[in-house]
């Protein structure tokens, strides 16, 4: 049998990650917005419980009012926390997988966010795993449900399975042949949502995007999944599409930027985190063309750039310029 | 003439029940009258409330949700998580699971603009499996102890009522 949580799915050369999240509360206990400090921080030690009861699973436990700012960053870069459990207020934290693939959230905006993350299209495979600790969960903490609305959330939005998959694509090609805007219509059609990962508001730096669904009551957890799964799978035949037509009638153009990000990568002595992302998104669109630009690599990179991954990476990384020399060196030394 | 039951107000309003062919009159205020839901004559008790003033808070308790559709006043708070109708109006969250059936009235317009009319397909938690089959128990035995108070038979609603107690402090009904 397949081990928990390592969850490497296809279409690597578009397809970043995916991931599960289900949202739930525990019966008879007010939610994270009305909640006591006291039940806040019972709750952590039994989720810890639950999961230690498991026996086979390895969690380990951290608890954001504990943490200082830089290693909550350093979480939240990598995008295995929210910002709102980074910005809370009662006793709360994560419960991350040895190998990171699933992230426990505890007090968040409700008692407990399942995370499952994957590399690649693997839809099925982290709903298959989230499922597994959903039920282990429930058997000792006794989920809220109602028959008609489904787990019952803080916000009325997640009514129902509680479910929110989401795909995270790097769309290079779609971003400048402006083909995204229609991209985001059509998901916006079939009930999906599509954002840029990084950057503020509408920007989307590095062309990384997360398409995800809207909704979830009315539907089953399968059905939410094949619809997204479907979507996706259409974006990435028309980012491929874009980037043979680009390889076909301007492979040196191509080939240039590729290979001039990879050489600037390689050299560099100092590198602020958007040049970085910018010239990796770069690199990746090689993914797939060129078969020596690894996206499995360029990947492990993007969760290795951001400022607090940056700063506790070693001793003394504690200003802008630091942290850009650090980050020049962690990129080279990846790269030779 | 004073009211019958507080004996302070003056009298103001008459009441003449005839249940079964008995008859019963009363002279009382109009708060007392208001309090002892005379004039409400969907509810079961109405008609009977003079009759067994003492059966009809033995019995009040076991379905509130029934005897009359559940009212917001604006002074309700939610027992579990002391929530308002105006918390969850200005945060646009529920305070806890309960607010959703305590604050239907709130809410449900607010569930019906996101969802439409959708309702819960998907899976149901094993732990929830257990108490959905209890919850539905205690509906039928809900409904069973009305239509016997209707009916008067008060042995039977008794009878039905220990089995509610029963079921609700987690214990298993022998019906």
């Amino acid at each position: 049998m397949r081990n928990w949580f390592e969850n490497h799915g296809t279409d690597l050369d578009i397809v970043v990650s995916s991931r599960v999240r289900l949202a739930r509360n525990v019966r008879g206990v007010a939610f994270p917005g009305r909640m006591t400090e006291d039940a806040a921080a019972k709750l952590l030690d039994q989720v810890e419980a639950a999961l230690s009861a498991a026996g086979t699973l390895s969690f380990a436990r951290h608890d954001f009012h504990k943490l200082d700012a830089a290693h909550r960053g350093a979480l939240l870069e990598r995008h295995l926390v929210s910002r709102d459990l980074y910005n809370g207020r009662l006793p709360r934290g994560v419960f991350l997988s040895e190998d990171e693939g699933a992230a426990i959230m505890v007090n968040e905006e409700d008692h407990l966010r399942i995370q499952v993350i994957g590399s690649g299209l693997a839809i099925a495979d982290c709903l298959a795993d989230a499922k597994r600790l959903d039920t282990l969960l429930d058997e000792s903490l006794g989920f809220a449900f109602s028959e008609r609305l489904g787990y019952l959330t803080a916000c009325p939005t997640n009514l129902g399975c509680g479910l929110r998959v989401s795909v995270m694509l790097h769309l290079p090609a779609l971003t400048e042949s402006g083909g995204i805007r229609n991209v985001m219509h059509a998901a916006g059609q079939v009930g999906l949502t599509v954002r840029g990962l990084y950057g503020e508001g509408t920007r989307a730096d590095g062309a990384f995007y997360q398409i995800s669904n809207a909704r979830s009551l009315g539907s089953t957890e399968q059905e939410i999944a094949e619809r997204l799964e479907t979507a996706v799978k259409s974006i990435i035949e028309s980012e491929r599409k874009l980037r043979r037509r680009l390889l076909d009638e301007n492979k040196l153009y191509l080939e240039d930027r590729v290979y001039r990000a990879r050489g600037i990568l390689q050299s560099a002595r100092l590198l602020r985190s958007e040049e970085a992302l910018s010239l990796l998104s770069d690199l990746r669109l090689g993914a797939g063309v060129f078969s020596e630009i690894d996206a499995g690599q360029v990947d492990r990179l993007i969760r290795q750039i951001g400022a607090n991954t940056v700063s506790l990476s070693g001793e003394g990384i504690s200003t802008a310029a630091a942290r850009d020399a650090a980050r020049a060196e962690l990129v080279r030394k990846a790269l030779v | 003439m004073l009211c019958e039951k507080c004996g302070k107000n003056e009298a103001n309003v008459y009441i003449k029940n005839v249940v079964n062919g008995k008859v019963t009159e009363q002279h009382l205020c109009s708060a007392c009258a208001g309090e002892s839901g005379a004039f409400q004559s969907a509810s079961p008790f109405s008609a009977m409330s003079g009759l067994f003033d003492g059966m009809e808070q033995a019995f009040q308790g076991f379905f509130p949700g029934h005897a009359a559709p559940r009212t917001l006043s604006r002074g309700t708070v939610c027992p579990v998580c002391g929530a308002t109708a105006q918390d969850i109006a200005r945060t646009g969250r529920a305070g806890c699971a309960d607010c959703y059936e305590i604050f239907a009235q709130v809410l449900e317009p607010v569930i019906r603009r996101i969802h439409g009319g959708a309702a819960h397909t998907g899976a149901i938690p094993g732990s929830a499996g257990a108490e959905l089959s209890r919850k539905r128990q205690l509906e039928r035995l809900r409904g069973e102890l009305q239509d016997a108070i209707r009916r008067e038979a008060f042995e039977e609603a008794a009878r039905l009522r220990d089995e509610i107690r029963t079921l609700e402090n987690g214990g298993e009904a022998h019906a």
